[in-house]
């Protein structure tokens, strides 16, 4: 794997070029223009034609494959977008008896419109996910919808009819092909059987039963495991049924059995693994809310993860030689428990990796290490009852202690923070890092460093990205005879540190105010230092020559 | 991989009971050498005791000697036949020795017999372990000796044959058909040997007769290892090469044939589709195993009825081509100084049409390509074996097929010892020689005047008549030796002289095998010249209280069109094969005729009314320009009898006055039942068919049919759409039969019908107001059997689970709890095999049985025994069809009476 294939921002750069392209095809007859323009609300007696300049498109296919792309060509390949979405706005601003007051945002709405399409028609699964994760979050609402009118016995029949036989008429004929396409030709596939309906005999001694079943479907895979890749191992099964008020319901009955778990190979770098663990039979009656009736540790998962080698190298946010986000083995997992449903994606092994380099003056010479890993696993989740939610913290901030040592550095914590931030962006993403840094007699505490990114969907200014200076910085004296602490926060405008620092000298205290200016007068790297030193309210001090010292500074 | 003939054993397979009457008995037998063969009936049991000398036989009941019949130089058959003015009594049990002889001695002298060949007690291989395990392969195939079942069922004990009883309420019939080795489903023909183990000193409860109904051997659709095999084991018995006649146009000439050896080298298993197409005019649509050569057609009898052949490591994928890539240089050291005609080798496999194989990559000239496979195809497959495309065309038949193969292998003691223990019947369908054999005229005009199609035609025919035909009525063959008899017995001269041409056709030392002179008369007589083959295939066997007529709707068809539905019978073929019972009155006694029609005669209404026509039309509109321009060329939806009305009514007329009819049958990959009442004009009680179908043995429908059948309730009822069917008849239009309603608007159909003689409408096509001025002449209704069992009487792999194990006639309530418990029913239902009360989508034999009510009326019992997944094999459906029935008006009928 290439520097450019690890790099998140490349890929997406790929994705974007694909979209584009895609959206350049689907406008290319007037026809798909008409009804693309239309659909956006727009009211059309002629379209224009859409005139994306191809060499944006190359010059952003090219930064996807250069290597060691920099800030710089992420620049440039942001400018490449914005000429594009320009040209966008060309197309949508020519469309004529239009009046379009906010060109920028249509040109926003005919984006995300494309955009979808596109996930929906080249990416399906990663779609589907997004809308199962979607429902999981809406579901209360739109399940008490969709179940209003689950009355009776004769309701539950009409929707068994027309979700659950459908499903068996697909699972029947492209359950094994997909296993197939899954786990590949020359495996040992797994054993699928369904059933739909009921045997009815009109002598049997079940009736109700009979009748019962004659609108439930069941589901059936069962392997054996043949080691390695794309194994099948046990068996999972599962039964619907769709339950009517009458009968105590309006839920959807889901029944699991079985045991252990089925692993295949989605792709070179995708693994799925369908789990189910349970001491003894469960099932799930999900409606408004879920419920569960078996075991309490009962759960049902599907989860993907990566199974990408680790010679082939972490998934890299940032740039690779600068402050990033480095992503290891990425696991995106549903689950179905008596806490309820949940999407969650772990990534394991992954590090945000700080640059020195990049700090001001102050924090380089602070830290003597070029780089400075900051290891960690991350889980990030939706669920029906958290909403989005980051495993382990408080909604979306994490604090995840390290309380390491590497060489003179201490690394204390990694706080996570996800979502709208101070910065005014849809998107804010901080991994900051707190750490104390051994300078002789000194311990200096740099507080919330590390990487960040900022971005909005519907800004064409360039997000930014990368290495994000401490927001103040802790010291800490204890050499005698001299003790004391105190704390400067980071002005960026000013681009220095300053704050109070008090100092206890042999019993005499001093109150001093410290100044860390990161910025030479003439504009070079380097900084400096200044202490205004004052101290109050001590026990004279008697000096030669008939002095007393009563105080300092002032 | 097969065994050297000094290794084969005297015999290659067999014995099986064939014909069996109160006053003569058959046993069919395969030899490696020619002998002399007597048969001897005794009351059974008959303990031989141990030792491997031959049996001091005590006196028989009957005895008879016959002399085999020279196929090759290793090859040879014998149906020993046995007779006696004494006849065996019914319901008795008797077992009987096959014994053999000098073939040419005066008097016969017992050389060697069933238990002297170690075929009365169990043999079971022991794989070889410690010290020389690791013998070398060769040697250790020599001394495999396979498997083997004692044929008594105990060490020592004669086999034994049944007579049918003297009631019918006691009489047993077994039935199957298709049996294609490398079906991935469980060989129900296997299965029969416990049935006859578990009552095998019971005369009443074991099979009486085995009625096997077509596709014996699927000859266009072998897997590649066991073609591998035939060729093989084919050309070791024969002793030499037969040579096929191939199309090969010498230069300046329109036409030309050139012999080309049958071996696997030249046509190699698994790469035959394009000679078969292309040569043979074949339109199967497999073919690339298919049969070719008389040695082939024999040893897929051999294998498929006896494991005495098989060798103990089947072959692999490179066994059949190549393992290695063959170095290009060998290629220039063919190539080098030849000048070879036309190539050959894209008869036999088609790689030239494209460069998917890499062959144009290795030639920089294309004709040094065409040259080099011109002069040996099989190098050539050997060369290309190892590309990834090839291995992935042939790789997937050779490699996927020999586990079930294997089973199948397996199997076979089992079936080898059932066949030695029930009287066994056989007739062909298409698989004996060839998928869609003798489906239209265009189809003749291509097959018959193709050399290959003709030999290929010839030598399916022959195999059946060696391996099949021959048994079911060797009195109609010949005779020899025979030990005080004097009178000769009523003989088919022609039938005499097939089995006296089978000689002379591969003669010890023939340059160019066949015989030309020999091949020709052959094919006279078996009608390959277009003609009504003077070789009948059909016959008739009687048991006490039943007559079976077999009919063979195969060699014996008519055409209306040349693209129109086969006629099965041609009414000269239904005035011979269904005897007018008038002129033929049934014998004292007889009270149910059953007919073996391969074909079923009564289809489940939905396939034969909807999707067997769709399906004809939907083939011809897809697929038709694939096979030369050829339409009609779906068999399995063209060949119903529904599909030529005409015919199916006159067949049914014919049967009607037998008054209880049970038709057995085969061919559609399932099973089912059928009930048909049948009135002529004036009876107050119709005449009652039972159609039983039973398919295949080991094969069974596409899985995606069974998946919609398994996974599906609804298609079980759906299957019974347009059941009962119902059809009218009238002789004539005089007078009108029908006064319609005024300026009706009448369906084409319809009013194609109402414009047709004989009159034939179904009663719902009745136009509303129409008045029914005159009864019918005749009328039929027939529905589709479903099986009424409770669930609690299903077999074990049938019956769903109880709600409660502790109260198992507990229902649940309406509640959350009642679908939980029900939802855990349904989910252990999904191991079973359910929804087949009507229709079985699993391998499967039928039983046939009989029984009375109280009212004394007599009721026909079809159970289907299968055992889907491999566990136990059950009765999985059952169908019960009354053969007497109370008197019964036309239903639907009331015939206007003129006003006075």
């Amino acid at each position: 794997m290439s520097d450019a294939d690890r790099s998140l921002v490349q890929q997406a750069a790929a994705v974007t070029v694909e979209i584009f392209e895609w959206i350049k095809d689907s406008l290319a007859s007037d026809a798909a223009r008409r009804a693309i323009l239309l659909d956006l609300g727009m009211e059309v007696s002629a379209t224009p034609s859409l005139d994306l300049p191809q060499e944006r498109l190359d010059s952003i296919g090219r930064y996807r494959q250069k290597q060691d792309a920099d800030f710089a060509a992420f620049i440039s390949a942001w400018g490449d977008i914005v000429a594009l979405l320009e040209a966008i706005d060309v197309f949508i601003s020519a469309a004529p008896e239009n009046e379009i007051d906010f060109i920028e945002d249509e040109t926003y709405r005919l984006a995300t419109m494309m955009g979808t399409d596109y996930m929906r028609l080249k990416h399906p699964v990663w779609f589907f996910g997004a809308q199962l994760a979607r429902v999981v979050v809406d579901r209360p609402e739109k399940v008490e919808k969709a179940l209003e009118f689950l009355e009776s016995e004769l309701d539950a029949n009409v929707l068994a009819s027309a979700t659950l036989l459908p499903l068996a008429v697909i699972l029947a004929y492209f359950a094994d092909p997909l296993a197939v396409r899954i786990i590949g030709e020359g495996s040992e596939l797994p054993k699928h059987l369904q059933l739909y309906g009921w045997d009815r005999d009109e002598s049997s001694p079940t009736p109700v039963a009979d009748e019962l079943s004659e609108h439930m479907l069941s589901i059936l895979f069962e392997g054996k495991r043949t080691g390695g890749d794309g194994t099948v191992t046990g068996k999972l099964g599962a039964t619907l049924a769709w339950i009517p008020e009458e009968h105590g319901g309006r839920a959807l009955f889901l029944a699991l059995h079985g045991s252990d778990e089925i692993t295949a190979a989605v792709s070179d770098n995708w693994r799925m693994k369908v789990k189910f663990a349970s001491a003894g039979a469960v099932d799930f009656l999900i409606g408004t809310s879920v419920t569960v009736n078996g075991p309490s540790d009962a759960s049902a998962a599907v989860t993907l993860e990566t199974s990408r080698k680790t010679e082939q190298g972490p998934y890299v946010l940032g740039f690779a030689k600068g402050t990033r986000l480095e992503i290891g083995k990425v696991t995106i997992s549903a689950q179905l428990g008596a806490a309820g449903a949940s999407i969650k994606a772990v990534a394991k092994d992954s590090a945000m990796v700080m640059t020195v380099a990049e700090a001001d003056p102050f924090v380089e010479k602070a830290i003597p290490a070029g780089e400075v890993r900051f290891d960690f696993d991350l889980g990030l989740g939706v669920s029906n009852d958290r909403g989005l939610f980051l495993e382990g913290g408080s909604g979306l901030k994490l604090s995840l202690p390290l309380n390491r040592t590497v060489g003179p550095v201490r690394l204390r914590q990694l706080l996570v923070a996800l979502g709208g931030g101070s910065t005014g962006k849809a998107l804010q993403m901080e991994f900051l890092a707190t750490l104390d840094v051994k300078l002789g007699p000194v311990t200096a505490t740099l507080d919330r460093l590390g990487f960040a990114v900022a971005a909005d969907p519907k800004d064409r200014d360039p997000p930014s990205m990368g290495y994000k200076g401490p927001s103040g910085i802790g010291l800490v004296i204890d050499r005698k005879p001299v003790k004391g602490s105190g704390y400067l926060l980071y002005d960026p405008e000013a681009a220095q540190y300053a704050g109070a620092v008090q100092l206890d000298v042999d019993g005499l205290t001093l109150q001093a105010v410290g100044l860390i200016t990161t910025k030479m007068p003439d504009g070079s790297r380097g900084f400096s230092l200044l202490v205004i030193v004052s101290a109050a309210d001590f026990t004279p001090i008697s000096l030669p020559f008939g002095f007393r010292l009563t105080g300092v500074g002032g | 991989l097969a065994k050297r003939v000094q290794d084969w054993p005297l015999l290659l397979a067999g014995p099986i009971v064939r014909r069996v009457e109160p006053n003569r008995v058959a046993v069919w037998v395969a030899l490696k050498e020619p002998r002399a063969v007597r048969l001897s009936v005794f009351d059974a049991p008959v303990d031989t005791g141990g030792g491997e000398a031959t049996f001091d036989e005590p006196e028989s009941l009957m005895t008879g000697t016959t002399r085999t019949v020279r196929v090759g130089d290793n090859l040879h058959f014998a149906v020993a036949d046995a007779a006696s003015d004494d006849p065996l009594l019914p319901g008795r049990i008797y077992a009987y020795n096959v014994s053999f002889g000098a073939p040419l001695a005066e008097t016969f002298s017992t050389t060697e017999d069933l238990r002297s060949l170690l075929l009365l007690r169990d043999h079971r291989p022991v794989e070889p372990s410690g010290p020389g395990a690791n013998r070398d392969e060769e040697e250790e195939e020599a001394k495999f000796v396979p498997p083997h079942l004692a044929l008594g069922y105990e060490s020592g004990l004669l086999p034994t044959l049944v007579m049918c009883p003297d009631e019918i309420t006691e009489l047993r019939i077994v039935h199957g058909s298709c049996r294609r080795p490398h079906a991935e489903v469980p060989d129900m023909l296997a299965s029969l040997d416990d049935q006859i183990e578990a009552a095998r000193t019971n005369a009443l409860d074991r099979a009486h007769q085995l009625f096997l109904t077509g596709d014996q051997i699927y000859a266009d659709d072998v897997a590649p290892a066991l073609l591998h095999l035939c060729t093989e084991i084919g050309n070791n018995a024969l002793g030499q090469v037969e040579q096929l006649p191939i199309r090969w146009v010498p230069p300046g000439q329109d036409e030309g044939v050139r012999p080309v050896p049958a071996d696997s080298t030249h046509f190699p298993a698994g790469a035959r589709k394009p000679v078969v197409r292309l040569d043979a005019e074949l339109t199967t649509g497999d073919g690339g195993s298919h049969l070719l050569s008389l040695a082939e057609y024999c040893a897929l009898h051999m294998l498929c009825w006896s494991n005495a052949l098989w060798p103990k490591k089947l072959p692999t994928y490179e066994d059949l081509f190549w393992g290695q890539p063959l170095p290009l240089s060998e290629f220039d050291e063919v190539l080098e100084g030849l000048d070879l005609p036309d190539p050959i080798w894209q008869l036999h496999t088609g790689l030239f049409k494209g460069s998917k194989f890499g062959l144009k990559e290795r030639f920089e000239d294309t004709r040094d390509l065409q040259t080099f496979t011109a002069i040996n195809v099989g190098s050539v497959l050997k060369a290309v074996s190892q590309s990834k495309e090839l291995k992935e065309a042939f790789g997937k038949q050779t490699e996927k097929s020999p586990g079930e193969i294997k089973k199948f292998r397996d199997g076979l003691p089992k079936v080898r010892r059932a066949l030695a223990n029930v009287a066994t019947y056989m007739i062909l369908d298409d698989h004996e020689v060839t998928d869609d054999w003798n489906l239209s005229p265009i189809w003749r005009d291509r097959v018959f005047t193709s050399d290959l199609g003709r030999t290929v035609l010839r030598n399916g025919l022959l195999g059946y008549l060696l391996c099949q035909g021959w048994g079911n009525d060797p009195a109609a063959f010949f005779e020899d030796v025979r030990e005080g008899e004097d009178s000769p017995l009523e003989m088919s001269p022609r039938k005499r002289l097939l089995i006296d041409v089978v000689p002379r056709l591969f003669p010890t030392g023939q340059k160019a095998p066949p015989d030309r002179d020999a091949a020709d008369e052959a094919d006279g007589l078996l009608g390959l010249d277009g003609a009504d083959p003077p070789v009948k295939w059909h016959y008739q066997v009687d048991g006490p209280r039943h007559r079976v007529l077999v009919l063979d709707s195969r060699t014996r068809r008519a055409f209306q069109s040349r693209t129109s539905p086969p006629t099965n019978l041609s009414p000269s073929a239904i005035r011979e094969q269904i005897p007018d019972i008038v002129e033929s009155p049934l014998p004292a006694g007889i009270e149910v005729l059953f007919v073996v029609s391969p074909l079923p005669l009564l289809g489940v209404p939905l396939f034969d009314e909807l999707a067997g026509p769709l399906a004809f039309r939907a083939f011809d509109v897809k697929n038709h320009r694939a096979i030369a321009g050829m339409p009609g060329t779906n068999p399995d939806a063209a060949e119903g009898w529904s599909n030529v009305p005409a015919a199916l009514e006159e067949v049914l007329a014919r049967l009607a006055p037998y008054r209880r009819v049970v038709v057995l049958s085969g061919d559609v990959h399932y099973a089912h039942s059928s009930e048909l009442s049948y009135w002529f004009r004036g009876d107050d009680t119709p005449a009652r068919f039972a159609q039983f179908t039973s398919s295949g043995l080991k094969n069974v429908w596409p899985d995606s049919v069974i998946v919609l059948n398994r996974s599906f309730a609804f298609f079980e009822e759906a299957a019974a759409l347009f059941s009962p069917v119902h059809r009218l008849g009238w002789l004539s239009h005089e007078p009108e039969p029908l006064r319609l309603p005024d300026r009706t608007r009448l369906a084409h159909g319809v009013r194609l019908a109402l414009l047709t003689t004989p009159l034939l409408l179904p009663e719902v096509a009745f136009p509303e107001g129409t008045v029914v001025e005159r009864a019918p002449d005749w009328a039929w209704r027939m529905e589709l059997a479903a099986d009424v069992r409770p669930q609690d009487k299903l077999p074990g792999g049938a019956k769903p689970a109880p709600l409660d194990p502790e109260n198992p006639a507990a229902d649940v309530t309406r509640s959350i709890e009642g679908y939980r418990r029900a939802a855990r029913r349904h989910a252990q239902q999904l191991e079973k095999t359910t929804h087949t009360r009507r229709l079985l989508f699993a391998s499967n034999l039928g039983v046939v049985t009989f029984r009375r009510d109280e009212d004394d009326r007599l009721a026909a019992r079809h159970d289907l025994f299968a055992r889907p997944g491999g566990g136990g094999a059950g009765v999985f459906t059952r169908h019960d069809v009354a053969l007497d029935v109370p008197p019964e008006p036309i239903p639907g009928v009331r015939v206007e009476q003129p006003e006075s």
